[in-house]
């Protein structure tokens, strides 16, 4: 029995509920944000480990109070396990995405709605009042990528960036994570100067705490300590060394 | 201890992040590789140091597979370019 068999809080009313495999050396996170009687799913997850993901969020609501799933953008490790979730979720559950990535989210066979934050001014106001802010994060690592920021706990849900290779997972970044991060980035992003860009954009979020959806979750200094190395990053295209062809 | 030591100690520090301290720890005694954890330098090892890159390299694909290396090739070949150093097979 290990603490990551069950849902975790990672902040007030914020959950991660992934899988746990200690010989991986990739590991995906799905988070839950439960506010009042309407949650949230961000980076729904892989098919695989669907089941272990509905269990976990099952401990923590009811599906069917699960009102949007935040899709950060088109891959199958975090969109995958959606058209199985739908069925239990609030039968007017939206899929919130950018448009860019909802063109190609919608051929996984998805029945839901589409919410796009691009036509919605980057936000949306849950009926508590709560507003979650989209930061639009382009080629990192895909054209319509995006990020969540959770204006009430100072989340900001990450999705690839800030992401890390460990298989010395820990739901909390330990001493090492900077280097699991840029092992991560080095070869994923698509430029130094794209990738800067996109962190001096999340830059203007008062963050308090990041939530990735590989890796693990930062906090206090190392919050600030991994923008700045991102941001200096020599990754992508003109740093890979491709072999000619 | 040679040319390489830098490249080897960039790679070590790397893995501390990929693979953990305790997976990092039992291949450096394997090698007979000397690293101070706390200032995360490489103390010594034998011989030559491409050679000792090389069987680096080889041990961390045998642990962690192709995604442990993968996270560390960028950063070596950039620092490769950088000092002029030729880099071992396991590289390419
Ligand atoms: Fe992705
Ligand atoms: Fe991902």
């Amino acid at each position: 029995m290990s603490k990551y068999d069950n849902a975790l809080e990672i902040a007030p009313g914020v959950y991660w509920v992934g899988f746990y495999d200690k010989n991986a050396g990739f590991h995906c996170n799905p988070y839950l944000l439960v506010d009042g009687d309407e949650a949230v799913l961000f980076d729904a997850g892989t098919k695989p480990h669907y089941e272990i993901i509905m269990r976990k969020i099952m401990e923590v609501v009811n599906p069917i109070n699960i009102t949007h799933i935040v899709l950060h953008h088109q891959d199958p490790d975090l969109c995958a396990a959606v058209p199985d979730m739908e069925r239990l979720c609030s039968p007017d559950l939206k899929i919130v995405s950018s448009w860019r990535a909802g063109v190609l989210i919608a051929y996984y066979g998805i029945k839901s709605e589409f919410y796009y934050v691009d036509r919605n001014n980057y936000q949306l106001k849950l009926k508590s009042g709560r507003t979650l802010k989209f930061i639009p994060t382009p080629f990192c690592h895909c054209p319509g990528s995006i990020v969540t920021f959770d204006e009430k706990t100072g989340v900001l849900f990450s999705s690839d960036l800030f992401g890390a290779f460990s298989f010395n997972w820990d739901i909390e970044a330990g001493p090492y994570y900077m280097e699991a991060m840029k092992a991560f980035h080095e070869p994923y992003m698509a430029s130094k100067e794209i990738l800067r860009r996109s962190i001096e954009r999340i830059q203007k979020y008062p963050v308090k705490i990041i939530a990735p959806q590989h890796g693990s979750v930062l906090k206090g200094d190392k919050v600030a300590e991994a923008m700045s190395i991102l941001k200096e990053l020599d990754c992508g295209d003109e740093f890979i060394p491709w072999q000619e062809v | 201890m040679d040319a390489y030591r830098n490249l080897i100690e960039i790679l070590i520090k790397r893995e501390l992040g990929i693979l953990g301290k305790e997976r990092v720890e039992s291949i450096l005694k394997e090698l007979d590789i000397k690293f101070d954890f706390e200032t995360q330098r490489v103390i010594s090892y034998d011989g030559n140091g491409k050679e000792v890159l090389q069987q680096l390299g080889e041990k961390i694909l045998d642990v962690g597979g192709e995604i442990a290396l993968i996270g560390a090739r960028v950063t070596i070949f950039l620092n490769a370019g950088r000092e002029n150093l030729e880099l071992p097979p396991v590289f390419s």
